[in-house]
């Protein structure tokens, strides 16, 4: 999907650890694609943040998720249910982030519609080629259907 | 004196006879005096002597009895009677023995002390040492132990045969009874008796062998003899002894009797020993003790002749002188006498010879005419003795006419073969039917012709006879009557004779016996009757008469006594028959019944069979008694009784060996009646309710239990009684859980009368049944924590470790260039610390992970994990420049991820620790039972074998960190594979040879003929 250069990817990053928010947006700022993160750090407030509620009212729609498990208040797999049953957000490509390597915690998020799990990797190198590798896939490889044509 | 003696001889005589009569008037006198004063004498020294001994034997036997009735109140003893060796302690029942030792060798008459328990079981013997001699353990067939338990107090046997010794003994049996008035046992002593021969006397010169007392039980068995001490041992009957038999009656006194044993007459004294009834009796010939009179008359008697001797010379000198003149007179008188009555004696003399010749002629001349008159006298007689005659025999024809009216028929008769009749008294009507008159002279008919025909030549045979002997006949024989009926008569008659022996006519006379033939008749069909009967009957039947002579006996007995026909054992006695061994025993009892006049019902009795089997047999003897009520014999049944002994004894021991088996279970085991009684208890069921099994059995089951338990049970108990069928519950008694199995048992109707219980105490499987669902329900708990562990491990403890590591490597980038090389150093440490942490991590994760994953167990070809894990290290390998190969590998059940984690970490391991030389890796498989042996083979650098359970460990290592990296989890992880499949795993190695592990899987399908690796 060829992008306007000039009109940056609206990225929310959902995730309580800001060791992890700061490296995940170190990493995306050495990206190919502009893009813009927000973040939340919990359940509670991505799904706010998503139904543009409360002090969210102006946020923008998220052109892709990046969703960590362990969150406080509401935890990502619950938040990942609510986003798949929104007919109006599904669409939003959801990529699960997170360090669990736990078998039934992979299982679970694809069988709630998760689009990729990642297990964030100890290495620095591999963790910001795991994130380009992630905006690239997703933000220019993959063909997604246009925003708000939730109803056509 | 003889009249034809001369009086020169007979004055001599006279005055020695005078003299000797006085001296044997004196003497008599003297011996009569001197004898009463003798023989009193006598008698008070032996009534003393017997007294003394009688004294010296009841005072031992009641000093043996006192020791035992002191022994008795040893509260020990009941105990050890009652419940056997098991009853007691170890120490207790040593302390009971030297109890009982003590009493042995303390006492001079007791040899041995028993106890024996309340079924006659031996429990105790004292000493131990007889121990083996004892024939049998239990006793209870021993007279005096039934004797002792019929009495209630203690009893003095008569002689029996010690089952220790087999010699006579005398026990004294107590019989134990504990404070509720239960019979526990009998205490026992057997007496040394040939002790008490030697025992009263007081001096040992005067114990001559024909001086002695001794000593008899109630039956006349000699207990002890002090002139034969050795009598009791060969017994000899002494009953028959006047003195014994007086004395067991109960006197006492003094007797002179002769002593049918010995034959010699005997003075004696006798008396029974209170108390047991013995007989003490004392005996001394009788010529020895009455010696002294004897010698005391003979002096006399000879003073007396010699004094009649000397007046005996003196009267023969005085004779003489007087005689002389006699002598004439005497010559002429004899020739008078002659017959001679013409001849005178001389006459010259004028003195009283002179007169009494002058008297003498006178005298003969009124002879003479005396004589005369004396013929006539003597015709006259005679004429009179004739008349008498006349008259004696009209008063015979009197007495025939009397005849006439007696019951049955006088008779005169020829003797002719029609018996013609000269005289038939009236009574012959009555017995034929026909009168008088018709049989005179053979007018109507003869009296041959109303004898029955078969009779006829027996009666002629019968009379001549008679009259060849001259000896009156006698006969029995038929009539027919008038009326066609047979009658028996009974005939007694003799021929008449002639002066000159011929044969005048028959006289007799015929009376009717036919009731007598008929009760004879029925006496005999009776008699028969009744020997049918005793010869038919199982019982031995004889009988005997005063003096132990057979009278009869029936079959079962003849053949017994080693007859074949009861007819010959008539008039033999006990000792000639096959029973002779107890022939003496036989006779004392017979005795026994024959005096005392009782009957003795049911003696139990050993007896040796000719062949040397042993039987036992139950006698009864009753005495035989005359119309009179004398007591004429004995009759005497007996029966084999041994096969009822060996089942009693049998069963006396299957009850010990049940009772013994159900005691030894340590759950309550019990037998019921429908009613709830308890029948039968063990102990655990007796300890169970606190109670002793004495206590327990008799009592209601439901008396023990607290009202809400019997109520429940009793109705269980009556379901299993209703329904016939097995019922098992539980519930709670004394805060112990029981398990309670009821089985009814049906007696012969079908109907359930007994119930048996066994009680289980399921109270500590229950609260171990409890204690087990508690665990695995925290293991569970546990399991699930465990499971939480993992997860929060695998995420929340990565996250800071990804910190650390991520930001030192981003400080490293952002620095760039400005960071020297130890710093670039410290950094490295660092993240390399974060990275073994991060792998340690997850090892312990997949550690933990391979037990709590439930087991989906399927079938896996080996052979295929193998080569996909070798394809995988395949780069390792090339680097290695080594090779790993296998043989066909099978197929077995297993989960394929953790077996195949389980070759990785193997071959990995293999390749890691690899020496110098190119590293070789072979697997192979071999089936040994119903598992695979996996073994996986390097030639690496190995280790000391001692490490050979400590590589399994969990992060043990035996190398440095630098040398050979990792986290020292791999063979844990297959240890713990391998023991989840239901496997061993174990490794040999040689350092610097290499290692062999080798693990075991079980084989698909379980069989052991699929033994052929299959090739993937």
């Amino acid at each position: 999907m060829p992008r306007d250069a000039a009109h940056p990817i609206e990225i929310l990053l959902v995730e309580d650890n800001p060791g992890d928010i700061r490296l995940t947006q170190e990493a995306l700022r050495e990206g190919k694609v502009l893009n813009r993160i927000s973040v939340v750090r919990d359940g509670e407030e991505a799904l706010a943040y998503l139904r543009r509620e409360g002090q969210y009212r102006e946020a923008p729609r998220p052109e892709m998720i990046l969703l960590d498990l362990n969150l406080p208040k509401r935890n990502g797999q619950s938040v990942l249910a609510e986003i798949k049953e929104d007919p109006d957000l599904r669409r939003i490509p959801v990529v699960v982030l997170t360090s669990s390597q736990a078998e039934q915690d992979i299982l679970a998020t694809y069988n709630l519609h998760a689009n990729c799990y990642i297990t964030k990797p100890m290495d620095l190198d591999q963790f910001i080629r795991v994130v380009h590798s992630i905006e690239s896939f997703w933000l220019t490889i993959v063909r997604l259907p246009p925003n708000g044509a939730s109803h056509g | 004196m003889p009249g034809h003696w001369p009086l020169r001889l007979r004055l001599p005589i006279y005055a020695l006879l005078a003299v000797a009569l006085t001296g044997a008037a004196i003497a008599l006198l003297v011996s009569q005096v001197g004898g009463r004063a003798i023989r009193g004498q006598v008698e008070a020294q032996l009534a003393g002597s017997a007294s003394v001994y009688a004294d010296a034997i009841r005072v031992r036997v009641l000093g043996a009895r006192a020791l035992l009735e002191t022994m008795m109140a040893e509260p020990g003893f009941h105990a050890l009677a009652r419940r056997g060796s098991g009853g007691v302690g170890a120490g207790e029942l040593a302390h009971l023995q030297e109890q009982a030792e003590r009493l042995t060798s303390g006492s001079e008459l007791l040899e041995q002390v028993v106890l024996l328990g309340p079924d006659g079981d031996v429990r105790l013997l004292a000493p131990a040492a007889d121990l083996p001699r004892l024939s049998r353990r239990n006793l209870a067939f021993a007279a005096w132990f039934r004797e002792a338990l019929g009495q209630g107090s203690t009893i003095v046997s008569d002689l029996v045969i010690s089952p220790i010794t087999q010699r006579p003994t005398v026990v004294i049996a107590t019989p134990l009874y504990d404070p509720r008035g239960r019979f526990t046992g009998v205490l026992a002593g057997m007496l040394g008796i040939g002790r008490l021969s030697g025992m009263g006397n007081v001096r040992e010169d005067i114990r001559q062998q024909y001086r002695y007392g001794y000593v008899t039980d109630r039956r006349g068995l000699v207990i002890a003899h002090q002139g034969r001490p050795g009598f009791a041992d060969r017994q000899t009957d002494f009953l028959g002894v006047p003195g014994v038999g007086a004395a067991v009656r109960g006197e006492s006194g003094v007797a002179r009797y002769v002593n049918p044993i010995e034959g010699e007459e005997k003075l004696a004294a006798f008396t029974p020993l209170p108390g047991v009834g013995w007989a003490v009796v004392y005996e001394v010939p009788a010529r020895e003790a009455l010696g002294g009179l004897r010698r005391l008359t003979g002096a006399v008697l000879a003073v007396s002749l010699v004094v009649a001797g000397i007046f005996g010379a003196i009267g023969w000198a005085v004779a003489g002188r007087v005689t002389r003149p006699l002598s004439g007179l005497v010559e002429a008188t004899e020739q008078i006498r002659g017959g001679d009555l013409s001849r005178r004696v001389p006459v010259g003399r004028r003195d009283e010879i002179g007169r009494l010749g002058d008297t003498f002629n006178t005298m003969v001349e009124a002879l003479a005419e005396k004589e005369a008159r004396l013929r006539e006298h003597a015709a006259e007689l005679e004429r009179r003795v004739a008349e008498r005659t006349a008259a004696l025999q009209e008063s015979q024809r009197q007495l025939a006419t009397l005849v006439d009216n007696l019951p049955g028929a006088a008779y005169r008769c020829a003797n002719d073969p029609q018996w013609s009749m000269e005289y038939i008294s009236g009574g012959i009507e009555g017995l034929t039917g026909y009168p008088c008159a018709d049989f005179l002279g053979n007018r109507v008919r003869s009296y041959e012709s109303v004898i029955h025909p078969e009779d006829r030549q027996a009666v002629w045979e019968s009379v001549q006879g008679g009259i060849a002997a001259r000896a009156p006949y006698q006969m029995e024989y038929r009539l027919l009557s008038a009326a066609g009926e047979a009658r028996w008569v009974w005939e007694r008659g003799g021929g008449v004779f002639a002066e000159d022996g011929s044969l005048v006519a028959l006289e007799g006379f015929i009376a009717d016996i036919t009731e007598r033939k008929r009760a004879e008749r029925g006496l005999a069909e009776s008699r028969q009757l009744l020997q049918a009967v005793l010869d038919n009957i199982p019982q031995r039947v004889f009988w005997k008469d005063r003096d132990g002579r057979f009278l009869g006996c029936n079959c079962a007995f003849a053949w017994d006594a080693g007859l074949t026909d009861p007819g010959e054992v008539v008039g033999k006695d006990d000792f000639a028959l096959a029973g002779r061994a107890e022939a003496e025993r036989y006779r004392a009892d017979d005795r026994q019944v024959l005096e005392s006049g009782f009957p003795r019902i049911g003696d139990e009795v050993p007896q040796q069979r000719p062949d040397g089997s042993r039987v036992w047999l139950r006698i009864s003897k009753l005495p035989l008694r005359d119309a009179a009520g004398r007591v004429i014999g004995v009759l005497g049944t007996y029966e084999d009784i041994t096969a009822q002994r060996r089942l009693q004894v049998a069963l006396l021991e299957s009850e010990a060996a049940l009772r013994g088996m159900i005691n030894a279970i340590s759950e309550a085991v019990l037998l019921l009646d429908a009613g709830g009684t308890v029948l039968v208890a063990n102990q655990t069921t007796a300890e169970r309710l606190g109670q002793s099994v004495e206590e327990v059995e008799g009592s209601s089951i439901f008396a023990h239990l607290s009202p809400e338990v019997a109520d429940f049970r009793r109705e269980r108990m009556g379901e299993a009684v209703r329904t016939g069928t097995v019922v098992t519950f539980e519930d709670q008694r004394a805060g112990r859980w029981i398990e309670s199995r009821v089985y009814p048992m049906r007696d012969g109707d079908g109907q359930v009368t007994r119930l048996a219980i066994f009680g289980r105490d399921v109270t500590e499987q229950k609260r171990a049944a409890e204690a087990l669902e508690r665990y695995s329900g925290e293991l569970a708990r546990s399991n699930r924590d465990l499971e939480q562990f993992a997860y929060v491990a695998s995420h929340d403890l990565q996250e800071p470790l990804r910190m650390v590591g991520s930001y030192v490597q981003l400080l490293a980038r952002r620095l760039g260039d400005r960071l020297d090389g130890e710093l670039r150093e410290y950094m490295d440490f660092a993240v390399d610390g974060a990275r073994r942490m991060q792998r340690l991590i997850n090892d312990l994760l997949d550690f933990s992970r391979i037990g709590t994953r439930g087991a989906l167990h399927e079938p896996v070809a080996v052979s295929g994990v193998v080569d996909g894990v070798v394809e995988r290290l395949r780069m390792a390998i090339e680097e290695a420049g080594g090779e790993v190969s296998r043989d066909p590998l099978p197929t077995v059940l297993a989960d394929p991820l953790q077996l195949d984690r389980l070759f990785q970490n193997l071959l990995a391991n293999a390749l890691k620790f690899r020496g110098e030389r190119p590293p070789r890796v072979h697997v192979t498989a071999a089936r040994e039972g119903a598992e695979w042996v996996f073994t996986v083979r390097d030639n690496g650098i190995g280790f000391d074998p001692r490490y050979a359970e400590r590589v399994f460990v969990i992060f043990q290592r035996l190398h440095g960190r630098e040398e050979y990296p990792g986290t020292g989890m791999g063979l844990a992880i297959c240890k713990r594979i391998v023991e989840r499949h239901g496997g061993r795993i174990w490794v040999e190695s040689v350092p610097g040879e290499g290692s062999t592990f080798r693990f075991t899987l079980p084989a698909a399908g379980g069989g052991s003929g699929a033994a052929q690796p299959a090739e993937a």
